[in-house]
């Protein structure tokens, strides 16, 4: 091949691409060399040859053909397992799962929230009140029980009541001159409230016999106990009592002082929530009586609704020391 | 529908799921994808199918094309890649040694472009060269294969085939150039023959 034209420059003079000055250029080089004009042919021959490759003709089912394996892919894509995890992937379901998800976990809130409900003692079964798993939840119920007759009078009740030899000896408790008992009961091991109910019932009702419509509140406290104070001070009497030992502390107030009357029981109430550790009191009184009820001020809100919800009623509530004041009525 | 819609246009129907636009647009490029997989390739029968299988890739990614270059551009890109493809597995060189002859008509490959003012035996000579030159292009390297056969067969500029071939235009009139000298060599030796 000449080092001056190559076959790209023969292509362009085959098919009439170069300019004048190009062509007559070419040509009179042309005339002048026989190798140029050896390349020229080789060059004319191989286009010649090119344009007589033969065509091949396409048949006619060709489109119709494509078509069909079109459809035919897009049918196993349907089935296909790419197709399947392309499926599981796309936005829909991604929101679907997500909502699901979120129904799920509101609907085991709820269902949490119902098991958590306070549970009666082994006397009661009045309505309860529950309080949110993560908050302290207090829950109180009445429950009216004639255990001996009926005929006796509220008031002979509060006459009768006494409380348990075995709690009164371990509770400490200053009596005032005017028949006022205060009970500081310092937790984590708050024996006069461990004690079997039964037993310690039973021991005073060996000493006193207790004939009454026995009211019984039931105060649960939920979740993170050591951090939840409850003083509960009752105007006649009453018992508490702590099923988990937690470090809780409890104090009757002096507000209870002023009405209260020896202790008449405690009872151990069960743990509601196996997913959730709380502790639960119970106060026994009778009806009329007054307890202060003092818990962090979040909790007390909640205690005082939950209280209303089950028929107390609530006398005062004092901010300043997160504490409110409520009535046992039927 | 008529044959003045566009490239463009009819991919915007096909876009929109429009078959008979999709029908057309194959109807219009089936011819050049079959003879250029075909002299890629140096099979005919090989040639239609992978035509095929760009006809279908072209329905599947349609999608993908954003207009940035020219639709034939993006199609022969495809058909490259297919044709590249096509022999490049050990399981796709076994298939196609073990490979029985399809029901496509062999005869219809080999056609020629008949000169009228030539004698017949001019013409036969042509024909001849022109299926010689075919089979000697089947065993030019690929690299000068394929931008021989889409400047010499396909007549596209040089700009395209760089483009289809993510190549500098230098570089495909040096490859076209090399290419070329090889098949002028074969050329030669049929002429000789005759």
């Amino acid at each position: 091949m000449s080092s001056k034209y190559d076959n790209l420059f023969f292509e362009r003079y085959i098919r009439g691409e170069l300019s004048q000055s190009e062509r007559d250029q070419f040509e009179n080089d042309l005339t002048s060399s026989e190798p140029l004009r050896l390349e020229l042919l080789s060059a004319q021959a191989y286009f010649e040859a090119i344009h007589a490759v033969p065509e091949i003709s396409v048949s006619e089912e060709f489109t119709d053909r494509v078509v069909r394996e079109v459809r035919a892919r897009a049918d196993r894509r349907k089935f296909s397992f790419a197709g399947l995890l392309k499926g599981l992937f796309s936005r829909e379901s991604i929101g679907v799962v997500i909502s699901m998800v979120v129904l799920a976990v509101l609907f085991r809130s709820q269902l949490t929230s119902v098991v958590n409900q306070f549970e009666p003692s082994m006397k009661s079964s009045a309505p309860m009140e529950t309080f949110s798993n993560d908050e302290v939840s207090a829950t109180s119920a009445v429950q009216e029980s004639a255990l001996v007759d009926e005929k006796q009078s509220m008031s002979e009740a509060r006459s009768n009541v006494v409380v348990p030899v075995q709690s009164a000896k371990k509770m400490k408790m200053d009596q005032s001159s005017d028949g006022m008992s205060e009970g500081t009961m310092s937790s984590p091991q708050p024996q006069i409230l461990a004690a079997a109910p039964s037993v310690s019932y039973q021991e005073s009702a060996k000493e006193q016999e207790i004939i009454a419509v026995e009211e019984s509140k039931s105060i649960a406290v939920q979740n993170e106990a050591v951090q939840n104070e409850a003083v509960l001070g009752s105007s006649s009497g009453m018992a508490m009592k702590k099923s988990a030992v937690p470090k809780m502390e409890r104090s009757l107030s002096e507000e209870s002082i002023a009405d209260a009357v020896p202790m008449e029981k405690s009872v151990l109430t069960k743990e509601s929530s196996r997913d959730f550790p709380f502790v639960q009191y119970e106060a026994t009184a009778t009806i009329g009586d007054t307890i202060r009820v003092t818990l962090p001020a979040k909790n007390l809100r909640r205690f005082i609704s939950a209280w209303k919800k089950s028929g107390g009623s609530v006398i005062d509530t004092v901010v300043a020391d997160s504490s409110a004041i409520v009535r046992v009525v039927r | 529908m008529g044959e003045e819609l566009r490239d463009l246009d009819l991919v915007e129907r096909i876009r929109e799921g429009d078959e008979r636009a999709f029908r057309l647009l194959v109807n219009r490029w089936r011819s050049r994808l079959v003879n250029f997989c075909a002299r890629r390739l140096g099979n005919p029968i090989d040639g239609e199918e992978v035509a095929q299988e760009v006809c279908v890739v072209l329905y599947e990614k349609i999608n993908t094309f954003r207009g940035d270059s020219q639709f034939s551009t993006w199609l022969y890109r495809i058909a490259v890649n297919r044709c590249r493809n096509r022999y490049g597995s050990w399981w796709s060189r076994l298939k196609r040694n073990g490979k029985r002859v399809s029901s496509v008509d062999r005869e219809t490959s080999e056609i020629a472009v008949v000169d009228r003012d030539s004698s017949p035996e001019q013409n036969m000579q042509k024909v001849q060269a022109g299926k010689l030159l075919m089979s000697h292009l089947a065993h030019l390297p690929e690299i000068f294969r394929e931008v021989v056969i889409f400047r010499d067969l396909e007549e596209l500029s040089y700009e395209e085939i760089g483009a289809i071939l993510g190549i500098s235009e230098g570089t495909v009139k040096s490859r076209i150039s090399r290419g070329r000298a090889m098949l002028q060599e074969s050329v030669a030796e049929v002429r000789n023959e005759f």
